[in-house]
């Protein structure tokens, strides 16, 4: 996290170079290269949820498939796939396909028992996929309001430029517990999401209580990026997630704000838990994850 | 017609004779100097008539004179007797010969003549000395001292004295210091040295002489002169086929300052990156890469002190002011055994002493900074002393900007050199030197410092002429401190260290001109502080934290012999004896089948193992120890006078290492030592080469092989800041490096420089650690060897520079290699609608070719040199990156980006002297 906004500074000064120094080459430059392919690869996301103070949650889990690096379609939906999932005591939840949205698969009678374990079985194309996972207690939320993105920044990162009023809210962290969250954010029922990599780091990340355990999270803005307007209903969604999780989204986070500087580490291919049981060596990409939800909505006034 | 052809001929004849000459000192010159009066009939220069109309004039100018006139070859040491005597002498038309017999009437000197007709005045034999033809007396005795420059009272590094036309040679040290044993009478005495005029002199040997030898520079302000001076052909050449040295590269500052400048500041570590095995990481940074090693395994010295972050601006300029520092040496193989601790190269950076004789200083006033250096005696002309600063002002020039981030950004660095010595007695010296840099940025509440301290105190010592002595106390750190904003008033700063403290013996012991010993001793202490996180102010809720420093102790030492055999073979050898000693305090953590790094073949990839357990250890204590040998040995043999061909092995030692997983070098990185987990790099390298030295040509052609165990990457996804586990992500492998480097460098004529070229491979491999209960076939890329990150085949470097008129010079470079070895994405997914790549095996796609010019124009003034340069002539695009994101407009599509660090940027600079 430290890192998140030093790589931002960094950023900043490159550029501030390149303007002393006169410079009248850009610093960077969109190019047409020539990519490998490879054979498609299963996707999954699949989140089952119970939502902090009820028994019930969405239980979603999304199939799809890997394409060409450069295709400029929608992401091929996988339809022809079983999923089950597994709970400790050994009962089996058959997934369905969901009729109305292709590649999305969905049970009834699942109610996840915070702290136990769950283990994810797909079979698709003669391969047989599983990924175990134990369901993370959540931490409430104190309070939702609007403001202004704090010129300082937050301890997500650096301020995202430019006014108006973002969704905030402060949350106070369990102490000796070490907890890991990934907040999102729906304005009017629709899910915010930025396809803005560069600036990745502002609107998205998981979080790690690992330098402020015990604390109270104060003014957080996980999608400061993003400005609300009066009379727009927000709903901010926190999953509880594991240290695994957390090591794949940090890692897809890192990925993604990538701005070729020296700061930025090396690409490299992000690894969920889905395991391949019987071709190890095409594991499914993505990540399976168990917690509790912790939701608050309110209404931009 | 024809008599053109017969002057061609002639001229081409003497041409020959003058380079046999200059090839082949004949046996008999070295042999026998006979006196003039006895000599032969004159023919030659000696036969050549003289005319002098001399008065009030010194012995020795008058000598001078006739050699100018007559071309005699003349040596004379000025301070024998009589030499400063005025006297008169009038001659018309006599023959050279007769000329130095007048004009040595009456003193107590005389003149010898060689076979060649090579000519030395002496002292007149004593009555009860027997006569000079007959065999010298047996009696050896020790000459010693230090070569000092003319003008500055500077010493000398690695001059090269030649005793009786190459009979024997010997090398000044590091320190400027020289010892040789000689025989009773008279000896000729040759001292060249890069950047200097060479010097000729004689010296009558009759007891032990304690002596030092003063260079005037070569002139390098006056482009002309300076290549008149270069024609003599006589500097001292730095591919020198005689020495056993191999894969070093000695860089000659006074031309370094001829090269295209990084916005006005002339960097010595960029200049090192033209030369062949060394490649570059980036635009953006001065770490590079030496025969295919990592950007870590560099060991960077000033006067002996570690800097363990070399570079400003994020590594676009590197810490060493070149008007701080007169010589840098790069040892890329064969390293000699006095020098340990990385595994690729060391450079070797010295800081001038400063000007003995009089007050100096030098201003200068560039682009990105300004600069200072003074320089004089002191204690009361017993030492010099020399101060230089300098500091850039990016931020001046950001608040032209209309972006207000930028506006209010602070951005600079500054640093100082220092160094003082005060002679002691006839062969001792005191030197204290220091050095301290620092970069300072600061944007939208964030504030970043970093930067190197250095101290060193050495005593140099001669003893009885036959030992040369040094004691060294040498200290480096290297820390950052970052301060960043919370919500409200609340902010953190995070800091982190690595300083080291050296004390150092190091002891040479000529034997005789063939034989030297070297042997010595080292400890050092290092401790390593990775990371400590403090919140300040009165809200905040962060929790403070301390990544628990690491302490560690390493002894070293080393035995060494230079040997020579005759004329044709000189044998290097040595044994280095290393270790590292981890202690504590500290607290190590334990792992379930002490596997940090744990591999899961199911899931493909290596994850960090959860500690199961805390030891810790207190104060001092040992936590775990490695040593080991490392042979060094170097051979030449001399196939005729120009050419030699050598070889050599090296094995080094690393007990530290870079953390670090971004793209290149950053000034957050931090040092890792070995420990419990982490062992310690080993590199094995075989190294043959050719070189040969003519006038105007230097050749060198190596190749070179090199494997390395307990190389160092990071698994996927690591993350290295704060993290008090490195050890859960660290794997360790095999590295690999062969190439083949030539280099052709012209040092006469209007154009001088060189080419350089290097074709290379350097791969690694990386498979599942022991007991991290993965089967064989896991591991980076599947375990396989594949290319390193340093990795370019072909790496081509042109320097040229070029006089034009009296006082322009115009300097250029061009760079022309492979590009770097980079990993592209085979297909795409979409996480919670984001677009990830998932990429091809590491290090399996390439950059785009890389090419570029820089130019440099400089003037040339009486005090002063106006320079003018551009970077990147033609405004290349040369990538230094290639990623892939999402198109913001549609979710659906991605791109390629290609990143460049500059385009055409052009500097001014002027430097005045006073």
């Amino acid at each position: 996290m430290p890192n998140k906004t030093l790589r931002c500074g960094t950023a900043r000064l490159c550029v501030a170079l390149l303007l002393m120094s006169g410079s009248v080459a850009g610093c960077e430059r969109v190019v047409s290269v020539t990519l490998p392919t490879s054979a498609p690869r299963l996707v999954v996301e699949a989140r089952l949820e119970r939502i902090r103070g009820k028994v019930s949650g969405n239980q979603e889990i999304r199939l799809s498939a890997t394409d060409d690096y450069f295709s400029r379609s929608a992401p091929p939906a996988v339809t022809n796939a079983t999923v089950r999932v597994a709970d400790s005591t050994g009962r089996v939840y058959a997934f369905i396909p969901s009729p109305s949205t292709p590649g999305s698969y969905v049970a009834s009678g699942l109610t996840i028992v915070t702290g136990a374990r769950y283990t994810l079985r797909i079979t698709w194309q003669g391969d047989e996929y599983e990924a175990t996972e134990r369901a993370m207690a959540g931490v409430p939320i104190d309070s939702l309001y609007f403001k202004a993105a704090s010129e300082q920044g937050s301890i997500l990162g650096p301020a995202p430029t430019g006014g108006g009023l973002r969704a905030t809210f402060d949350v106070i962290d369990p102490k000796g517990i070490a907890n890991f969250y990934l907040w999102d954010q729906f304005v009017d029922g629709k899910r915010t999401v930025t396809t803005d990599t560069t600036s990745f780091g502002f609107y998205r990340a998981a979080f790690s209580d690992e330098f402020i355990d015990g604390g109270t999270l104060k003014d957080l803005q996980p999608y400061g990026g993003v400005t609300v307007r009066s009379g727009q209903l927000v709903l901010i969604r926190q999953l509880a997630i594991s240290a695994q999780a957390y090591r794949f989204y940090n890692s897809l986070s890192t990925q993604a704000i990538n701005d070729g500087s020296p700061f930025s580490v090396q690409p490299t291919s992000v690894r969920g838990n889905v395991a391949n049981r019987t071709r190890p060596s095409q594991l499914a990409l993505g990540y399976f994850i168990v917690g509790e939800v912790t939701e608050v909505q309110a209404r931009v006034p | 017609m024809t008599q053109r052809v017969l002057r061609a001929l002639l001229l081409l004849c003497s041409a020959c004779a003058l380079l046999t000459a200059q090839r082949r000192p004949t046996a008999d010159a070295r042999a026998s100097y006979v006196p003039l009066t006895s000599a032969s009939v004159a023919t030659g220069p000696l036969a050549q008539p003289v005319t002098l109309s001399l008065t009030r004039t010194t012995l020795g100018n008058i000598l001078t004179e006739i050699a100018r006139q007559s071309r005699v070859s003349f040596a004379a040491d000025p301070s024998l007797p009589g030499m400063d005597v005025p006297c008169d002498l009038m001659l018309s038309g006599v023959p050279a010969r007769e000329a130095i017999q007048r004009a040595l009437e009456g003193t107590p000197l005389r003149a010898l003549v060689s076979g060649s007709g090579q000519v030395i005045i002496t002292r007149k034999p004593s009555p009860s000395a027997r006569d000079e033809s007959a065999p010298q007396s047996t009696a050896r005795f020790r000459l010693s001292g230090y070569v000092r420059s003319q003008a500055s009272g500077e010493v000398v590094r690695r001059a090269q004295l030649t005793l009786d036309a190459d009979a024997i040679r010997v090398e000044s040290n590091e320190d400027g210091y020289y010892s040789v044993a000689l025989a009773a009478g008279t000896h000729r005495l040759r001292v060249r040295a890069i950047g200097f005029a060479p010097k000729d002199t004689t010296l009558e040997l009759t007891t032990n002489v304690v002596r030092d030898f003063r260079l005037s520079t070569r002139d390098v302000v006056l482009a002309a002169v300076r290549v008149e001076a270069r024609q003599s052909a006589d500097d001292r050449p730095d591919l020198d086929p005689r020495t056993p040295d191999m894969s070093v590269v000695r860089l000659d500052l006074a031309a370094v300052k001829l090269l295209p400048p990084v916005l006005g500041e002339v960097d010595p570590i960029r200049s090192l990156t033209l030369l062949p095995g060394v490649s570059v990481s980036s635009d953006a940074s001065t770490s590079f890469s030496v025969r295919g090693g990592a950007a870590d395994q560099n060991l960077f010295l000033l006067d002996e002190a570690t800097i363990y972050n070399p570079n400003h601006i994020l590594g676009f300029l590197s810490t060493f002011n070149s008007d701080a520092v007169d010589n840098v040496t790069l040892y890329k193989g064969a390293i000699p055994a006095r020098f340990g601790g990385r595994l690729s190269s060391v450079v070797d950076v010295r800081q001038r002493e400063g000007n003995a004789n009089e007050f100096k200083g030098t201003a200068s006033i560039g682009l990105l900074a300004s600069r200072l250096a003074l320089e004089g005696p002191a204690f009361g002309k017993r030492g010099s002393y020399m101060i230089a600063a300098r500091r850039s002002y990016a931020d001046v020039f950001a608040q032209a900007s209309s972006d207000s981030t930028i506006r209010n950004a602070t951005a600079y660095f500054y640093d100082v050199n220092a160094k003082t010595n005060v002679r002691l007695g006839a062969s001792g010296s005191l030197l204290l030197s220091g050095y301290l840099g620092r970069d300072r940025f600061g944007a939208s509440g964030l504030s970043a410092g970093w930067g190197n301290r250095a101290a060193t105190l050495r005593w140099n010592q001669g003893i009885g002429g036959r030992l040369f002595s040094k004691v060294t106390l040498a200290t480096g750190v290297y820390d950052y401190l970052l301060e960043f904003p919370l919500s409200g008033a609340d902010s953190i700063s995070w800091r982190s260290k690595i300083a080291s403290t050296d004390l150092k013996i190091d002891e040479s012991y000529f034997v005789s001109p063939n034989n030297t010993i070297e042997f010595g001793l080292q400890l050092t202490g290092q401790q390593f502080r990775p990371g400590s996180v403090t919140p300040r102010g009165v809200g905040t809720t962060f929790t403070a934290r301390e990544v628990t420093p690491r302490f560690g102790r390493s002894p070293a030492a080393y035995l060494g012999q230079d040997l020579k055999f005759g004329d044709r073979f000189a044998l290097r050898y040595g044994l280095r004896w290393a270790g590292f000693e981890r202690v504590g305090s500290g607290a190590i953590y334990k792992y379930a089948n002490n596997a940090p790094v744990v591999y899961s073949d199911t899931l493909a990839r290596y994850q960090p193992a959860d500690p199961i357990d805390t030891v810790t250890y207190r104060s001092g204590a040992r936590i775990t120890s490695y040593h080991g040998f490392e042979p060094r040995i170097s051979g030449r043999v001399m196939l005729n006078d120009i050419s030699s061909i050598k070889a050599s092995y090296a094995r080094t030692q690393q007990f530290l290492s870079l953390a670090s997983n971004t793209n290149s070098v950053t000034p957050l990185d931090v040092w890792e030592p070995v420990g419990p987990y982490i062992k310690p790099q080993v590199s094995d390298q075989f190294a043959i080469g050719y070189s040969r030295t003519t006038p105007a040509y230097e050749l060198s052609a190596e190749a070179y092989f090199k494997t390395s165990s307990n190389a160092i990457d990071f698994i996927d996804g690591a993350d290295i800041a704060l993290n008090p586990r490195v050890e859960t992500l660290i794997v360790q492998g095999d590295a690999r490096a062969y190439g083949l480097e030539l280099i052709a460098r012209r040092n006469t004529g209007r154009w001088t420089g060189w080419v350089s070229y290097t074709l290379g491979r350097s791969e690694q491999r990386f498979g599942v650690p022991a007991r991290s209960g993965g089967a064989a076939a896991g591991g980076i890329n599947g375990g396989r060897w594949y290319v390193g990150p340093f990795d370019k085949t072909h790496n081509l470097s042109v320097v040229a520079v070029h006089p034009l008129g009296k006082r322009w010079t115009l300097g250029s470079t061009f760079a022309l290699a492979s590009g770097l070895p980079t990993t592209v994405p085979s297909a795409r997914y979409f996480i919670d609608g984001l677009v990830v790549a998932e990429y091809t095996d590491r290090n399996s796609g390439r950059l785009p070719l890389y090419h570029r010019l820089d130019l440099s124009l400089t003037k040339q003034f009486r005090r002063g040199e106006l320079q003018l340069g551009v970077l990147n002539a033609y405004n290349r695009f040369n990538a230094q990156a290639l990623r892939f994101r999402q198109v913001k407009a549609d979710a659906y599509a991605s791109e390629a980006v290609q990143t460049s660090i500059f385009g055409i940027v052009p500097s001014i600079s002027y430097v005045f002297h006073f």
